[in-house]
């Protein structure tokens, strides 16, 4: 074998390399689901709440693990335990409400204002049936929505 | 591999008598390894104290699991965690100590707790010595195991 094709080899062998190591790059560094500029299901805290608590598993499917564009009434706004914003909204059930922890915080909000949030809805979790403590449907990586 | 998983109830948490819960409480869980940190936070989960008779209770969605690395995210639901097929972790066990806490006033306490792990599907009887930090008349619960 001739020293240029060697040299050719040695360097096909390196741009492979290379392209295979930027995808794997790419593919470890990829950004989260882009939630502000996605295509939201539309709907109500209240339809919302009674979807995932009575519905069937394929209604919910619509819901769950989708981003949800959800308007409905502020119940209370909150800090977690990591200082992200919390906010409430209403459903029929009083202690029972859709709950959006904030990727980006919404000012000037408080109880009582009508608001539209989009964020990724993971799901209802039951409360304690003993304590009578209904449960909550949760949003994650919340933004205001227009 | 050092796995620490840390529990925290939210400071704005509703009484109910001497029941204490909130929807937005706290666990985080952190492990080193020489490639990559592991650390994922869930800032949703239900969590249950009953001051009177010690019980407390958690339940949360694995996918509320928050990890900076979106692709190691992915992995932990789908691999790892089968989150399809196991939505849900709970605890539910009793803080044996429950006694000798003094809701009333100011102070941390040592809480020994006892109780059943319930994670992808399996349940695990376990026991920790945590800690019940009353501030103001508010409650945060800590444990690290």
């Amino acid at each position: 074998m001739g020293k240029k094709f060697k040299r050719y080899v040695l360097l096909i062998f390196i741009i492979i390399i290379t392209i295979i190591a930027l995808i794997g790059y790419q593919v470890w560094n990829k950004p989260h689901e882009d939630i502000k500029n996605a295509v939201a299901v539309k709907t109500s805290a209240i339809k919302l709440y009674n979807s995932l608590t009575n519905d069937s598993a394929n209604t919910k499917a619509l819901f769950v693990n989708k981003i949800v564009a959800v308007s409905g009434e502020v119940k209370q706004v909150s800090r977690n335990q990591q200082n992200q914003q919390v906010i409430l909204l209403k459903t029929n059930i009083s202690d029972g409400s859709v709950n959006c922890t904030m990727e980006e915080n919404i000012k000037n909000i408080k109880a009582g204002d009508m608001i539209l949030i989009r964020g990724i809805c993971i799901g209802y979790i039951g409360g304690d049936n003993d304590m009578q403590l209904p449960g909550d449907v949760f949003l994650i990586r919340c933004y205001p929505s227009a | 591999m050092v796995l620490s998983l840390i529990i925290f109830m939210a400071i704005n948490s509703t009484t109910k008598g001497k029941v204490y819960f909130t929807k937005n409480g706290s666990i985080s869980f952190f492990s080193k390894t020489i490639l990559q940190n592991i650390q994922a936070d869930n800032n949703e989960v239900i969590s249950i104290l009953n001051l009177q008779t010690g019980s407390l209770q958690f339940l949360l969605l694995n996918t509320a699991f928050h990890f900076p690395k979106a692709r190691m995210e992915e992995d932990f639901n789908g691999n790892y965690m089968e989150s399809d097929k196991y939505p849900r972790s709970t605890f539910k066990g009793r803080i044996a100590n429950i006694n000798k806490i003094d809701s009333s006033k100011d102070g941390a306490w040592q809480a020994n707790v006892t109780g059943d792990l319930m994670i992808h599907g399996v349940t695990k009887n376990i026991t920790t010595a945590g800690k019940i930090i009353i501030n103001d008349g508010k409650i945060s619960a800590a444990a690290s195991f």
